[in-house]
């Protein structure tokens, strides 16, 4: 009989550093998720209209071209992976350039955002206010974080430092950025979609 | 590697997270919903008491976890363990069983010395 002991199993394929860029990324969905669920605790406990204190609903316009940029940008994101796999250098570049430019075009359009918001709200105006500018300044950090890692291997890329059989960072930085996207999701319809619904 | 140590691996690495988040998420549910009655009571047992037994088996789970990570790294096998992935992540989940084990204790020693159902 062949108890679950002793029955093989594959050994595990990835790199230690696949491993950490996972655990980090987990650490970080429960900062998020912790944040996010202060914000729904504020709200429920909060009585009469949300946002509080007359702050108008947010205008969706802005957040849904950001949010529509941050998901077309997994796309080159991906690809930069599997054109590193393939040992596509070109390919590589032109994926990893792709994704900084639709990352930095989400970032131009939340600091534009932030800019007009400032005069509505500010994180001391109230409890919404802090939850709002933590939540999406946490956010934002990460793009920022997202947009150095991006910068440091494309110089690498440039430099033809990928191989097919050895591309680790790229793996790492393509998984760290849909990240990013997916926890954008949530915070977009958390603090844009369902105060407007 | 065995599918045993597989699982044990997984089990480890999730144990210490997975007992903080309940502990979090079922000791605040017995605290909002046995303190807003008049009797503060969860089947008949006290609210804190409650909160207290949630915290050590949350505790317990969390050490088991941890000891499980350092059985692992003890049993080290080079040749089911090529990339050093299991060293790693059996490493990673014996520094976080510490971690949340004090946040758990932290926490599990708020609901005993405050009271869980007195208001701000």
């Amino acid at each position: 009989m062949t108890t679950l002991e002793h029955r093989a199993a594959p050994p595990l394929t990835r790199e230690p550093a696949w491993w950490g860029m996972l655990l980090l990324i987990a650490t970080e969905a429960a900062l998020f998720a912790l944040l996010l669920a202060s914000y729904f605790y504020t709200k429920f406990q909060t009585e009469g209209p949300w946002p509080p204190d007359g702050i108008a609903d947010p205008k969706l316009a802005k957040p849904i071209v950001m949010t529509v940029l941050l998901m077309l940008s997994s796309i080159p994101a991906y690809l930069a992976e599997r054109n590193a796999r393939r040992g596509d250098q070109r390919g590589l570049v032109l994926a990893l350039l792709a994704t900084l430019l639709l990352g930095s075009a989400f970032l131009a359009l939340q600091i534009w955002e932030y800019t007009e918001k400032a005069d509505l709200f500010t994180p001391r105006t109230n409890a919404y206010g802090s939850l709002f500018y933590t939540i999406t300044g946490l956010h934002g950090a990460h793009v920022v974080a997202g947009l150095v890692l991006l910068l440091w291997t494309l110089a690498f890329a440039l430099r033809g430092a990928f191989t097919a059989e050895r591309h680790l960072a790229v793996q790492n930085v393509s998984l760290y950025w849909h990240f990013v996207h997916g926890v954008w999701l949530f915070v977009f319809v958390s603090l844009y979609l369902l105060p407007s619904l | 590697m065995t599918a045993g140590r597989r699982l044990a691996l997984g089990g480890a690495v999730l144990a210490a997270p997975v007992a903080w988040a309940a502990q979090l998420v079922i000791g605040y549910s017995v605290e909002e919903g046995g303190c807003s009655v008049a009797d503060p009571q969860i089947a008949g047992a006290d609210v804190a008491n409650v909160a207290g037994v949630v915290s050590l088996v949350a505790l317990a789970l969390a050490l088991g976890g941890g000891v499980t990570a350092l059985l692992l790294l003890r049993r080290r096998d080079a040749s089911g363990d090529p990339r050093g992935s299991v060293h790693f992540l059996a490493g990673a989940a014996a520094m976080a069983a510490v971690i949340f084990s004090i946040l758990i204790v932290f926490g599990g020693v708020a609901t005993l010395v405050l009271d869980p159902c007195s208001a701000g």
